[in-house]
């Protein structure tokens, strides 16, 4: 199964049309620094989960492990991985 | 056939500010004015309770001289999760307190954000099938008495409000076919537990609404035979202007069809979609009007609205 890459979570992430500063933007930044907010995460979650066909654990999330692309990357191929 | 004839509210008078709330609750002001788009809540006075908002909103259906538009009624039913008790049903507690007939028929709905909807059918069926001629549909859940201020997730979003919808074999609005949806495996997304303030899982709401929603407004449409291109307006409920907004743009609709209209007093549960109905009412350019509630069940309920 062909791993999900770094880029294919940011262009997931611009979908979202959210207001971040890409500028400073780097993949283990946490999205929320960039200025996400509580809503936007919820946005990209629910997208992340429609397009791989996975479901996230609310307790995963409160652990934080989907709080950068780099985090989101590395759950979503674990998760899948596991299928 | 019954339908609805006319509407009145009550907006709870006092108000918190929810900007204001922005720093204290570690979000920015434009969070709570652009993504949850609730700037303010109302707050209803601490001794009223459900009846008493009913109350008030059949004072809103009357006042202009229409007294004569409500005699003889002979049905109420009241929509609410929060009553003035857990016994006796609230309907009966208005119908006293409106002076209405032993001869009125009363019982309570016990639904939530979809309640409105669910409700519509119910009366609407009721009404027919008992030869009643005059009903109230009251919607009335007032959630500062289950929320905590302290919480977010609920205190930033919740607001106070009743409505009654008249509903007579004159109406201006007819009401067409239902399409339901129930999801309990999520009832516990939005519950309130015994002793307990009311808990809401906002992500989980989200993809509820984002996943189960379109396809019950899409049965909608195909149940009235009526294209999404030929519907006036949408009236979703009003749970946040971020769900209101995805959703819009997840079926494909024209955001000036769908309006998110309770910037200044909140969600209303059950009231949020008869509150927003009232404004387009008397306006005739309004003629098909598609309405979806959803929410605690968690559970969905739309239906098409038809000028006659």
């Amino acid at each position: 199964m062909q791993k999900v890459t770094h880029d294919d979570i940011a262009e997931i992430v611009r979908q979202q049309k959210i207001r971040l500063d890409w500028d400073n933007f780097d993949i283990k930044t946490n999205l929320t620094d960039l200025g996400a907010d509580s809503l936007d995460i919820i946005g990209i979650l629910f997208a992340i989960q429609e397009k791989y066909q996975i479901k996230i654990a609310d307790e995963s999330i409160a652990a934080g492990n989907w709080r950068s692309i780099a985090q989101m990357v590395d759950q979503i191929n674990a998760i899948l991985q596991a299928k | 056939m019954i339908g609805i004839t006319n509407i009145g509210i009550h907006i709870a008078p006092e108000t918190v500010n929810t900007v204001e709330q922005a720093d204290a609750f570690g979000v920015s002001r434009s969070f709570i004015e652009e993504k949850i788009g609730i700037t303010a809540v109302s707050r209803k006075k601490g001794a009223m309770r459900a009846s008493a908002l009913c109350v008030a909103a059949y004072q809103d259906l009357v006042s202009g001289g229409s007294e004569a538009a409500v005699e003889g009624i002979d049905f109420v039913c009241v929509c609410t999760q929060n009553g003035d008790y857990r016994l006796p049903q609230t309907s009966a507690i208005v119908q006293h307190k409106l002076g209405l007939p032993s001869t009125c028929a009363a019982f309570d709905i016990a639904l939530g954000c979809s309640g409105y909807v669910y409700a519509l059918h119910v009366v609407m069926s009721f009404m027919e099938s008992c030869g009643l001629h005059k009903g109230l549909l009251f919607t009335a859940d007032p959630y500062s008495e289950i929320i905590d201020p302290k919480d977010k997730n609920t205190a930033l979003i919740f607001g106070d409000g009743a409505s009654v919808t008249l509903m007579t074999e004159d109406p201006v609005l007819s009401i067409g076919k239902g399409a339901f949806a129930t999801h309990g495996d999520m009832h516990d997304s939005l519950i309130k537990r015994e002793n307990k303030s009311l808990s809401m899982n906002g992500r989980s709401i989200f993809n509820f609404s984002m996943l189960h929603v379109p396809p019950v407004v899409n049965d909608c449409l195909t149940a009235n035979g009526i294209k999404r291109e030929n519907v006036d307006l949408f009236l979703f409920h009003q749970a946040s202007r971020y769900v209101v907004d995805n959703l819009c743009q997840r079926i494909g609709l024209d955001p000036q069809k769908t309006p998110f209209v309770v910037k200044n007093y909140g969600n209303t549960v059950s009231s949020s979609i008869p509150i927003a109905l009232k404004n387009y009412l008397k306006d005739s350019a309004f003629r098909t009007v598609l309405i979806c509630g959803f929410g605690v069940g968690l559970s969905i309920a739309s239906s098409l609205l038809r000028r006659t």
